[in-house]
Parts: C-alpha cells; structure tokens; sequence
C-alpha cells in the first residue's frame, strides 16, 4: 500500500472561495477517503425569524445566498403567500420569473468562470465574468442592485418594469447570447476542457438518485428533475422541459448549465412576449398562521422552505434546506476514486454554495 | 577576458529583460482575457514588495536551498552568455532546478511536496527535449561550444526544424504556462495552491520569481541559438515564440501530468529524434 | 487540431479591443437611474414622523425627536429603499453615488431645523 497523505482542501482554497472544508486521504495522487466538515458560516437565521417580522425576513432570506439571493427571496415570500392565502397578481409573477431566470445565467455564467479557472483556463474565467457583467447591468437597471436587489416582497414585487424596458430587455438578451454563443462553444467542444472534465466524478443515476441530488447535478445523471415543473408561480404558463443528460461525470453537468442558459434566455423571451398589464403587489393584512413547505427551483437545485407562523408579527419556525446541502453526499460519492488534480473540478461540479448551506 | 565581461553582462541584464518581458506579457495575457492589466513595470513592483517583507522560513535548509538554486541558475545564464560549453550550461539550469525541488521537499507541506513531485514530472518531461536540442545544434554547427555557434555563418534551423517545434513544446513547460504548469503557475489557482512555491513567502518568493526570470531568459537564448547567424531574425524569432506561448496559455486548461508527460514524450521522440535521425542519415 | 484552437479566436478578438475594465473611482461609472448608491434626507422638509426609523429592517435609522436630529448609519443600510417608500413627505431619495469608504463606522447626523427657522429661512 502507497503512503497516505492527507491534503486539506478548504476552508481557504484559492479555487474554492467558499468555506467547506475537505479532508482528502490520498495514496499518491489518488483519493481513497474524503471527510467533510462544514459549519464555518453559521449564521443563525432560524432563531433570527424570531426577532424580524416577518416582512422583514425576506431581506434576510435574499442574503442566504450571495449569487442566487433573488430566488431565495421569492421561495421565502411564496411560503409566507401560500401561508396567508394571497393572491399574486400575474404581473408580479411574470416579473419573478424574468428576475429568476436572470439569476440563473448570472449564476450559471459565474459557475462556468469559475469552474473554467479551477482547471486552469484563465482566459475563460475572464471571457464568462465578461459577459456576466452584462447580465449585472440589466439588473442595476431594474432593481439598482447588482447582486441583492429587494425587488421581492410578500405579496408580489416592489418595483416594475416598464413596457419600453423590456423591449429594449429582449435586445440586450439578444447580445448577450450572441456574446456567450463562442463561449458555450469552448465549453463544449475544447480538447483541454474535455481532457479534465469527460468521464471524471461519475455519479450513476441510482447514486445520485439514493443521495438524493438535485439540480443540475441530478440532470446530468439522467433524473428529469426541475422543480419548475411544479408549476408554480408564472411556470403555470410557461412550459419548461427539464434538459437532461445521461454521462453523470463533470462533463455533462456542464454541458446541462450551458444548455439551461440558452433555455433561460429563451425563458426571459417568452415572458416579455406574454408579460400581462396590471398589479405588481397585493395588500397584506394580518399574520401569517400556519405552515407550509415551498419548492422553489434554484441555479443549484431545488430549494425547500419551511415556514410556520403563528399569528403575529414574528414566525415560529423558519426553515431552509438549501441544494448544495442536498449535493454534498453525492460529491463525497464522485470524488472516491479520482486524482488530486481532478479534485477541483468535481468540487466545483456541483456548483457548491457554502454560505447557503450552512445557513 | 572577454567572455567575463559578457557573462557578468548577460547576468545583470537578465533580471531588466526578463522583468520587462514579464510585465508585457502580463499586460498582453490580460488584453487577450478582456482586462486592462497591470502597468508595465509590475513584475518588479512584485519583487521589491516582496523583499521588503518578513521570510517565515520553516526549516535551516529552506533558504539557504533556494540560495543554492539561485546561484547555478545565474551561474547557467552566466555561462551562457560567456560563450562556454552549451551542455554544461544546460546541467548547470537542472541543478539549479534540483534545489528548488528540494527546498520546496524540505518544507513537509503536502502542497508543497506534491508540488515538488511534479515538478520533478516535469523535468522528466521536458529535459530530453532540450538535450536533444543541444545535440541537435551540435551535429548542424559541429560544435558545443556557444561562442562558435554563435558566432558562425550558417543557422542551426534549417537543418532542425523538428527539433525547434519540439522546443517550442516543451518551453511551455519551462516557462509554466498552461497547459503544463502543473507543478507551480503564475496565480495560485489551482488545486495545489501554489505548488511548488507554497511555503515560500517574502524574499524567498522573490528569490523564486527571479529564479523564474533567469530561466526565462535561459530557454530563450536557446531559442535564439538557433538562428544564431542572423541576430535580427533570431530577436524576432524569439519574440514571435514568446507570443507564441502566451496565445497557447490563453487558450488551454492545464492538463494532467501523464498527458503531459505522455504528449511530451512522443514529441520528443518524433519530433526532435525523428529530425536527428534523418539528419544523421542526409549528411 | 482544431479542438484545441477552440478559444482561439475570442482571444485574438478581444486582443484588439478594448478592456472592459471600468476604472472606478479614477473614472465616474454609468449609473442608472435605479442605481442604488446612498439614502439622502430633504432636511428641509422631514417632519421627524420616525416611521423610517420604525420600518427600517436592519435600524440604520435612528430618529430623535427631542434632539431635532435624523441619523443614518450607512454601514448598516441595506438600501433597500423602503425607508423612502415609506416616508409621508417623500423627504428621503436614493441617490446614486455610492457613498465613500471610511475608516470608522459610524453615523452620519443631521439637524433637522425647527419649523420656526425654516419659515425664517
Ligand atoms: S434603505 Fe432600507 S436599510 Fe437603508 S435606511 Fe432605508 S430602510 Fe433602512
Ligand atoms: S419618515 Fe420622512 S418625515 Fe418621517 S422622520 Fe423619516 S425622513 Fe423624516
């Protein structure tokens, strides 16, 4: 047997900037053991919703995450919406899912940077973060935030697009997949790329299933799993065929992400084309009494939000079981077994989001 | 004598060149990637910032190895630009490289150690192809010793195509660029941290990066060996090869060591052995 | 071969344009008219209401009524401009320009003049 050394992989990695920590137990440059330990970001939001009304937890539910703050925002209102019974005007919904599906190239467009850097490829970290910065400008446009914008709110959205936005919206989608088309091209057909990514950090679909994956990194094992297809909110009538891909390794979750950001531009299309006129908000009185579960559909997976008030101002329990959570006993899977060098890839292959996960 | 004064010449002049190379190629890389890049002059901003720094050192050798390395490596430019016997220059730069390899061992972090190992890879990869490149101009220009190459009427290219593509290959492994810079790169993004260079910090880290530089200017005089007889052509050889490598950097991930050693390898092989053979048969 | 020349003409292309680095603060940014860059107060026509200071989640806002003054502790400001919305004399706006860095966190106090001084004035 080779002498084992242990390498620790995180809580400060310089291509993981996120705080999980690893312990790699490896045999030459091969991994046979790893030990994850997590809980370096703490943060306490449940015990927090004791101390906000419950108005003011979708600000705190926006900073759960620092890349998918919108989604979390509406997957926190909609509990609370589904709680009270509200009624969302269509247009409000309309504009959740233009913000959503905004979110997701932004945080897809970041993922691919990030994951072309963890395998060295600097040039199209840059080139992906290049037209990331698009994707933040329309949304300094909108909202006037670039990473967290308190658009979402119980009972609909804060503020409105007007129709001349989103017009001129569709041309500047237009640009930026004309701009990223060149891009998804590397990603799916460059030697290198392929060389560190095809066939390594195999999951098979009963893994990923008994793991309980999400996200794209179920899809890519071949599990039609979108949460979208819940239909809930404006999904009522927009159609979204999950896309699906059946290698399981690195590979396919890319190439599942840089399809889903050709789906979510299509998306952004389809809803400036059908948005209807009308409300953005409906008035809330009285607190929320009782509990719910919602399923919202994150960049990384299907996020789950659990809410119970009990008719006041503050919540009673308040809950959030984030996908990365979900993807870490899956990765621990894919990484037995593979190369040191490989070990960045396939850690960033589930797209982790620490600050999520740890709550 | 004069062989001294251009010795000493070619060493206190390499840091100036090799600085200002590395700072235009780093404003060139950052253009290619969509940004605007430091200033210039950046690369000895680096080196000054880091001299003036505190050197946590982990061990007695740890310093004092990467003095070692930086002695031969200076000393391998020195002979090189001193006209002396090629071969020698080139054990010389292994040497040199050794030590690093060993300072970077003697540190017991397994970045570092695993770094090391690499690197060691890497030198496997790369050194038969620059000896085959000295064996090379030997058999075009007859001798080793550089002043006679240098100074003679008919470049070694025309006869060594094959083993100048080869070099090319394998500089990107000298140079530590993607997509074989395996062992250490330029920004401490990759799986190793920094690899090789992990636990050196302060003055030991300058001391690296100028290691770094005398290498640099090392393959490319190499480079320019080859067109020895025309200087103009072999400058702007050696600028277009330059370039050269920072496109290749931009345009690759870095790959893992056994296709490197493996692409290296047949490289060699057909590239630099086949042209000497065909070489050997012709004349 | 031509795998490996995949990035390649993106490279070249962008060898030649120009770097989308915007040089903040050297050079002013583009903001928009929704950009979000501090709160500023009308001190002329706040009338001490504190409802800002009630409503804002994080308490930024700190309203004294006895002492006439409005203060806002930028460092804990989300600028989620609901203070703003808020306001019944929309004396409060989001203005653009982010507000500059400093070496204390602390809050920015202003005095709100008395309605006596403000006919006078
Ligand atoms: S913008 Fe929001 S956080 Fe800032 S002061 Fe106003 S209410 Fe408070
Ligand atoms: S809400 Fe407006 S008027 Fe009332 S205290 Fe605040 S700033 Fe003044």
């Amino acid at each position: 047997m080779a002498k084992r050394t242990i390498v620790p992989f995180g809580p400060q990695h310089p291509v993981l900037p996120e705080p999980i920590h690893l312990d790699l137990v490896l045999e030459d440059e091969m991994v046979v053991d790893v030990l994850p330990s997590v809980g370096f970001i703490h943060r306490g939001l449940e015990l927090l919703c004791q101390k906000k009304s419950f108005q003011d937890m979708v600000f705190v539910a926006e900073r759960i995450c620092g890349i998918c703050s919108f989604i979390h925002g509406v997957g926190y209102c909609q509990g609370i919406e589904k709680v009270m019974n509200l009624d969302i005007p269509k247009r409000a919904q309309f504009l959740r899912v233009f913000w959503g599906e905004l979110s997701r190239v932004h945080s897809h467009l970041l993922w691919l940077g990030l994951a072309a850097d963890a395998i060295g490829f600097e040039s199209l970290f840059m080139h992906s973060w290049r037209v990331r910065e698009k994707v933040l400008a329309i949304f300094e446009e909108t909202t006037g935030g670039r990473v967290i914008f308190g658009a979402a709110k119980v009972g609909g959205v804060r503020i409105d697009i007007s129709q001349d936005k989103l017009d001129q919206l569709a041309i500047a989608l237009d640009e930026i997949q004309k701009e990223y088309e060149p891009l998804a091209k590397v990603f799916l057909e460059d030697y290198t790329v392929q060389h560190r990514w095809s066939e390594v950090g195999y999951l098979s679909k009963e893994d990923a299933h008994q793991l309980g994956a999400v996200g794209p990194t179920a899809r890519a094992s071949g599990l039609p799993q979108d949460m979208r297809k819940l239909r809930y909110g404006a999904y009522e009538d927009l159609e979204v065929e999950p896309i699906v891909e059946t290698a399981g390794d690195c590979y396919a979750r890319c190439v599942v992400r840089v399809k889903e950001i050709y789906q979510s531009l299509d998306l952004m299309r389809r809803v400036i084309h059908k948005i209807p006129a009308g409300e953005i908000e409906t008035k809330v009185t009285g607190f929320p009494q009782g509990e719910y579960f919602s399923r919202v559909e994150q960049p990384r997976g299907e996020v789950v939000y659990y809410v119970k008030g009990n008719g006041t101002k503050f919540l009673d329990r308040f809950r959030v079981r984030t996908p990365t959570f979900a993807n870490i006993p899956p990765l621990l899977q894919m990484l037995k077994g593979c190369t040191l060098a490989d070990v960045p890839a396939i850690v960033l292959s589930i797209d982790p989001c620490i600050s999520c996960t740890e709550r | 004598m004069n062989a001294w004064i251009w010795g000493i010449v070619g060493i206190l002049l390499t840091p100036v060149v090799a600085g200002l190379v590395g700072g235009i190629d780093r404003v060139i890389t950052a253009k290619m990637q969509g940004r605007m890049g430091p200033p210039v002059l950046q690369p000895f901003y680096d080196v000054m910032k880091l001299f003036s720094k505190q050197n946590l050192v982990l061990n007695r050798f740890h310093h004092d190895l990467v003095i070692c390395s930086l002695i031969f490596t200076v000393a391998a430019v020195g002979l090189l630009f001193a006209g002396e016997n090629l071969l020698m220059c080139i054990f010389a730069l292994v040497v040199g490289n050794v030590f690093l390899v060993l300072a970077a061992y003697s540190t017991n972090s397994p970045y570092s150690m695993l770094g090391a190992d690499r690197e060691l890879l890497q030198m496997l990869a790369a050194e038969p192809m620059i000896l085959l490149a000295a064996v090379g101009i030997y058999m075009a220009t007859g001798t080793f010793d550089i002043n006679l190459i240098a100074s003679g009427t008919h470049s070694a290219i025309q006869y060594l195509p094959g083993v100048f593509f080869g070099l090319i290959y394998v500089l990107t492994i000298k140079l530590r660029k993607s997509p074989f810079d395996l062992s250490t790169s330029h920004h401490a993004h990759q799986e190793l941290v920094k690899g090789l260079s992990t636990e050196f910090a302060g003055p030991s880290l300058a001391l690296f990066e100028i290691i770094h530089w005398y290498e640099t200017v090392f393959v490319m005089a190499l480079i320019y060996l080859f067109f020895a007889s025309r200087p103009i052509v072999g400058i702007v050889a050696v600028l277009i090869v330059y370039f050269l490598e920072i496109l290749i950097d931009n345009i690759n991930a870095r790959v893992k060591w056994d296709l490197m050693l493996a692409s290296a390898w047949v490289i060699t092989l057909i590239f630099g052995l086949g042209n000497l053979m065909l070489l050997f048969i012709l004349k | 071969m031509s795998d490996i020349l995949k990035m390649f003409t993106t490279v070249i292309k962008s060898l030649f344009k120009k770097s989308t680095c915007r040089q903040y603060p050297f050079k002013k940014p583009v903001f928009f008219d929704r950009t979000k860059g501090h709160i500023q107060i009308d001190r002329e026509r706040c009338i001490l209401c504190s409802l800002c200071d009630k409503r804002c989640p994080t308490g930024a806002i700190n309203v004294d009524r006895n002492a006439r003054t409005w203060a806002i502790n930028s460092y804990k400001c989300i600028l989620c401009f609901r203070c703003v919305e808020v306001c019944p004399v929309t004396c409060l706006a989001m203005q653009q320009q982010y507000s500059a860095p400093e070496e204390i966190k602390k809050s920015e106090v202003v005095e709100i003049p008395a309605k006596a001084e403000k006919a006078k004035a």
